[in-house]
């Protein structure tokens, strides 16, 4: 083990189940005590790449290091990380206490120990009262928090979460959202949370994998991921987003100009989001995220200008969606302020700054290794 | 159509018909109708032979003593209680109960366990350990008597390979004859135990073992703290089941022994049936027969506490 080494380095990883390859070369690397999320649709790859970390399913190719010590063929119960379920996976024949001091009982802890580091746990989940009960005398939130406890009792050195929020109703998952964050920053350990819920990844997470079939599509911070997709595929799954197709037809100094589904847009060449930058001949596809698109038109130089019918206006309180119907038959989505309703309004104008759009040139990927 | 007819002001409404109607059509009273065909069928063929047989176990209907018919009393209890017969039949009643329960409890989960894992040719698994139960008692006794024959028996033939070990009359061996009634009572019944606990190891989650083997927790250690939890009301009552089936086999120790050699065989049900149909003493065969009920009884009411326990228990399955 070396001071510099990441809490969890994946080397290549592939497995396939038959001719179904459920996670494809991934390679990936997670500093300490950072709290990282792998984000996709089901069947994505996520919670397999999660259990070959942990040690619950092997990986066909590539390696898998903690703290810079090769894991790869280990046991499960010889690695360093563990692991909190879906289902949480509690022992229902057992107390809050005994499920929690299970791992050190294995460990071969003596009691003693076993009983004040469960005493640790209960109050760093705040509930220290509960010792005594049995799991199906605990609500959603609080089997959540003791499994949470279960697994942090041997002190991993990283705690891998397979979607534990899944189970529970919204308002008990965003406060157990800020309490899993609140807990991770205290214990300082690193996290691996698996999630398909683009906004609980987003606002719990230092950084965000985006998977799809196998791979890591995009790795960054949220506001990265959310702002510059990498790929098609992340800026469709990662919040709602208006794309483009796009063709390049020339590029000078900053600037590149666009056939844009038979207009021509000017846009800055900074905002493509990966790759080289632009050539004329790229095919790309433009990103304008439902927020970026205003209907304060400020007639400014370099603003992207859509002009369409209005088909739908949807009234949500605080925001309003606005569909517009373009000439080519296509149709956008603007997320604007309520003061944009405008009831009895054909035709309408919105405009985006070239700053807030984000350029995918199509056929390239990133890396992460 | 239909005309509804209403109580007018000052007349009394017909309660009493309405009342009963309800009893009958919805009400306890509707419960009791539909009950009665299975309550007469059961009073019948149950309650009647035991009531018979309990104003037998006071009478004095005996071969031996004709005369003495319609003589009532509670002289065959009296005998009972100081019959070392009886006595003797009631120990080994037990003993045959607790082997029979033992053995079929260890096989039993240890082939689920088996099985329950093993996925190669694990239909053939389970079809070879469930098909003893499918074979009647009395073929069951019938092949086991070929198999412990003395002369020509298989098991004799195959100790003949194992060094320093011979072969014996196993059932005429006062020895040996109970302990080889119950190894056939054995593999009659524990497919009955194999089929519960293959499902309650289904019913347990994969994930409960997956976090042991993740918290270090090795094969004996899951198998201590998670199989045998989970499964801890389902082995309650399939003990109990097993211990009412041991207490009142007979055909299997009939078939075999009749009881013998010299009574080292003679269970409680043997001894009730040899007392009724070979000594002709009916009186104090009814007597045995009302002790072997009163024992039935407290196992089943020992079952019915545990059923209602798993019903309200933490978790495990059931």
């Amino acid at each position: 083990m070396t001071e510099t080494a990441p809490a969890i380095e994946l080397r290549n990883i592939s497995k396939a189940y038959g001719a179904l390859r459920v996670i494809d070369d991934v390679s990936l690397r997670v500093e300490k005590g950072v709290f990282i999320t792998l984000l996709g649709p089901s069947g994505c790859g996520k919670s397999t790449l999660l259990r070959s970390i942990v040690g619950l399913a092997r990986p066909d190719s590539g390696q898998i290091l903690v703290d810079g010590n090769d894991i790869t063929n280990a046991a499960a119960h010889n690695r360093p990380v563990k692991m909190v379920f879906q289902d949480y996976a509690l022992f229902p024949h057992m107390t809050v206490a005994q499920n929690i001091g299970f791992g050190c009982e294995m460990q071969g802890m003596s009691r003693k120990s076993i009983s004040r580091r469960c005493q640790e746990l209960l109050d760093l989940i705040r509930l220290p009262n509960l010792a005594g009960r049995y799991p199906d005398a605990l609500s959603g939130g609080q089997r959540q928090r003791v499994a949470l406890a279960r697994a942090l009792a041997p002190d991993p050195s990283a705690l891998l979460l397979d979607e534990p929020l899944g189970a529970l109703d919204l308002k008990l998952r965003q406060d157990m959202q800020r309490e899993l964050k609140s807990i991770q920053r205290r214990t300082e350990k690193t996290f691996v949370f698996v999630t398909h819920d683009q906004e609980e990844a987003m606002s719990m997470s230092d950084l965000v994998a985006v998977m799809n079939k196998g791979r890591i599509e995009q790795l960054g911070a949220p506001q990265d991921v959310y702002a510059n997709p990498a790929t098609e595929f992340v800026a469709n799954f990662v919040g709602a987003a208006n794309l483009f197709r796009a063709h390049v037809i020339a590029v000078e100094g900053n600037e590149a100009k666009l056939e844009v589904e038979g207009s021509e847009w000017i846009v800055p060449v900074n905002r493509v989001t990966c790759g080289n930058g632009l050539k004329a001949g790229d095919r790309a596809i433009i990103v304008i995220r439902p927020e970026a698109l205003t209907t304060d038109t400020t007639k400014a130089a370099g603003a992207i200008r859509i002009t369409g019918k209005v088909t739908e206006q949807t009234y949500f309180g605080d925001r309003v969606h606005l569909h517009l119907s373009l000439a080519n038959g296509r149709s956008v989505l603007i997320d604007a302020r309520p003061q944009s309703l405008r009831p009895g309004v054909d035709e309408m104008t919105v405009e985006c700054p070239a700053s807030d759009l984000a350029i995918i040139v199509r056929g390239k990927r990133t890396e992460h290794s | 159509m239909t005309t509804r007819m209403r109580a007018q002001p000052g007349e009394r409404p017909d309660i009493v018909s309405g009342r009963s109607r309800r009893f009958m059509t919805e009400g306890p009273g509707f419960a009791l109708l539909m009950l009665l065909p299975a309550l007469l069928v059961l009073g019948f063929v149950i309650g009647l032979p035991m009531i018979k047989a309990v104003i037998l176990s006071f009478d004095t209907i005996t071969f031996r003593r004709p005369a003495a018919a319609g003589t009532y009393g509670v002289h065959n209890y009296a005998r009972l209680m100081s019959d070392p017969d009886a006595w003797g039949a009631v120990l080994r009643s037990a003993l045959y109960m607790l082997g029979t329960v033992a053995g079929s409890v260890s096989l039993a989960l240890g082939a689920a366990l088996l099985t329950h894992r093993v996925i190669r040719l694990r239909a053939l698994a389970r079809l070879t350990f469930l098909l003893p139960w499918t074979v009647p008692a009395v073929v069951t006794a019938l092949v086991w008597g070929v198999m412990y024959d003395g002369n020509f028996g298989v098991i004799n033939r195959l100790l003949d390979f194992v060094p320093f070990v011979n072969g014996q009359d196993w059932l005429i061996d006062r020895q040996t004859a109970l302990a080889a009634l119950i190894v056939a009572q054995v593999w009659n019944e524990f497919p009955v135990a194999y089929i519960f606990f293959l499902a309650g190891l289904h019913s347990i989650p994969e994930e409960l073992y997956e976090a042991a083997k993740i918290d270090r927790a090795g094969a004996f250690a899951r198998f201590r703290f998670i199989t045998l939890p989970q499964l801890r009301y389902i082995i309650a009552v399939i003990v109990i089941l097993l211990m009412i089936l041991g207490f009142k086999a007979f055909p299997i120790i009939f078939i075999l022994t009749g009881g013998g050699p010299a009574g080292a065989t003679e269970t409680l049900t043997v001894l009730t049936y040899n007392t009724a149909f070979r000594s002709l003493d009916f009186s104090y065969s009814a007597t045995l027969g009302i002790l072997a009920v009163l024992v039935s009884i407290v196992l089943v009411l020992g079952y019915l506490r545990v059923m209602a326990r798993a019903d309200t228990g933490k978790g495990g399955a059931v």
